[in-house]
């Protein structure tokens, strides 16, 4: 518990400006868009078929202009943001032990490794949850004003969840980097590189219409087109996401436990 | 009483095919100041970090209080406090700040126990780390490691950056902490504050103890560097006996180091004319120069 909430004051600050953030600009930006549809779709839609854009971004033309295909757009911008956050966070609660060289100091103390990493990661998970609480917030409440409260709220939980997902997978990817390198002296670039990375795969994936390559992007594990017809996910992308998740956890935690920590230079 | 605190049997560690320590094998009693001596990258930090389950030995074991020292880490550090050679902290807290989280990690009530060592340490508690000098981060150092009031310290190079009077009050303290019972394990490459500090002390050679000693024993059969200047040139060498090592002799100049019946040594010299005569306790490099030939 002591370390949990030492931790927690540490991120509290970043966790309260990514939770506002979010919330603020999904609820603007979904009135914004959601403002630009006209009444008659028809002309918009065909000024938008065969777009690059829209192809690289996997949005049919036909659920972009319906305010939760809408909502699904904006969120997966949003969700190269968060996934950039989530690895951040990932990355540098683990390795700032090292770069700080306050391991010593911690590994110390009368806690078992298990004990550190198990605190690292419930703080990690309540910063994630803190913030994906306060998105869905901001989300319902763009919904509903953008909506006028007439929304299936099944499929709208589906494209919502997909943002807490993308959120614990990232976060993940960012412990197992940090367990495997430890010192990283910007997590920052670290972070951007793996989730633009992903994200830049994943619109690949899309022009080219590879299945193959959509494996390779959590980003498209939840396809918004597939929700929006079918009002489930993909079982085969799901899990897959399953096993990624608890592959990544598992081997952390191995690694974690038995690295030495370096000698302070 | 006389208890084995710390046991280390044949404890080895490389790093990859670097090697950090070779078989080492000792161990310290309940109560004991023991000195842990070589020079830098002799391992004597890869031990004590061992110790202390921060690095997995690559073979052998060590125990502290009867417990595997890396299984039992989360007990036995409840007991154990440690003083590394730098020490770093969280650069943003205030050290009050620290030292709390530190006393929350314990589970203790240590408020008395911080207050008395902050006082004696001149320490003020309400700056940042961050704007610390090397030697005060040192005593938050020295604070965060007592503050528990453990049963065994481990102290790796502890002096370095505290000014000669801090020094005498961190011996002071260390002092009466032993004489509570409390088993203290003291890394340092300089000979004179182990000697002054220990009862046995370790010395290590690139990765294995190369000899335990008495710090007693040692005293009586120290070495002693011994400096003559001759009234004429020799013609050939002046001293042959037992005990004499490292000879040298250049032109009326004539050094060497004695291990052996001072007594001996002094009828001899008084045999020849001197003009000049020097007696003294030969260097730390000396020491480990002969250790390490």
């Amino acid at each position: 518990m002591g370390i949990l909430r030492f931790e927690m004051k540490q991120y509290k600050n970043s966790i309260i400006v990514w939770a506002l953030a979010l919330s603020m600009l999904v609820i603007f930006m979904l009135q914004i868009f959601a403002g630009m549809i006209p009444e008659d779709t028809s002309s918009m839609a065909l000024a938008l078929e065969g777009n690059a854009m829209m192809e690289a971004l996997g949005m049919s033309v036909e659920n972009f202009l319906s305010p939760l295909g809408m909502f699904g757009f904006l969120s997966s911008f949003l969700m190269l943001a968060v996934a950039i956050h989530a690895t951040n966070l990932g990355l540098s609660i683990i390795t700032k032990e090292h770069m700080q060289n306050t391991a010593d100091f911690l590994m110390t103390k009368p806690y078992s490794r298990k004990q550190i990493f198990f605190s690292k990661m419930a703080t990690a998970f309540c910063a994630i949850f803190i913030i994906a609480v306060a998105y869905f917030i901001g989300a319902l409440l763009a919904v509903v004003i953008a909506t006028g409260g007439n929304f299936d709220m099944g499929l709208f939980m589906l494209l919502y969840l997909a943002f807490p997902l993308i959120q614990i997978i990232f976060l993940l990817f960012g412990v197992l980097i940090g367990v495997i390198i430890s010192r990283v002296d910007s997590t920052l670039p670290v972070s951007i590189g793996v989730s633009f990375g992903l994200y830049i795969i994943g619109m690949f994936s899309s022009v080219v219409n590879s299945d193959f390559a959509r494996y390779f992007s959590p980003f498209k594990y939840f396809n918004n087109n597939y929700i929006m017809a079918n009002v489930r996910y993909e079982s085969s992308y799901l899990i897959l996401y399953l096993i990624l998740l608890i592959l990544s956890a598992l081997i952390s935690y191995e690694i974690y436990i038995k690295k030495d920590i370096k000698m302070v230079l | 009483m006389n208890e084995n605190v710390i046991e280390i049997n044949h404890l080895s560690k490389f790093y990859g095919k670097q090697r950090g320590i070779e078989d080492v094998t000792f161990s310290i009693k309940q109560g004991e100041i023991f000195g842990f001596i070589g020079p830098n990258g002799a391992g004597k930090s890869t031990t004590i970090r061992t110790l202390l389950a921060l690095i997995h030995p690559s073979s052998g074991n060590a125990t502290i209080f009867g417990k595997d020292c890396i299984h039992g880490a989360p007990v036995i550090a409840q007991e154990v406090g440690y003083l590394p050679s730098e020490t770093f902290f969280y650069e943003n807290m205030k050290v009050r700040d620290l030292l709390k989280y530190a006393e929350t990690l314990y589970k203790k009530d240590c408020s008395q126990r911080i207050a008395e060592l902050t006082s004696r340490l001149n320490l003020d508690t309400s700056r940042k780390i961050r704007d610390l000098s090397f030697g005060n981060k040192k005593k938050v150092g020295i604070v965060a490691g007592l503050l528990h009031s453990p049963k065994l310290l481990i102290l790796d190079e502890p002096t370095s950056g505290l000014d000669p009077l801090m020094q005498q009050t961190f011996f002071e303290i260390l002092r009466e902490e032993n004489q509570k019972g409390v088993t203290i394990l003291f890394s340092s490459h300089i000979l004179s504050e182990v000697q002054k500090m220990c009862n046995r002390i370790a010395i290590l050679k690139e990765g294995k103890v190369i000899s335990l000693e008495n710090i007693n024993d040692m005293r009586s059969n120290a070495y002693k560097k011994i400096l003559l200047n001759m009234e004429e040139t020799p013609n050939n060498r002046v001293f042959e006996m037992e005990g004499i090592t490292n000879y040298e002799q250049n032109k009326t100049q004539i050094s060497f180091m004695f291990k052996g019946d001072v007594n001996e040594l002094l009828d001899r010299i008084r045999a020849k004319r001197l003009v000049d005569i020097l007696i003294e306790e030969p260097s730390l490099e000396e020491i480990f120069m002969h250790y390490y030939e």
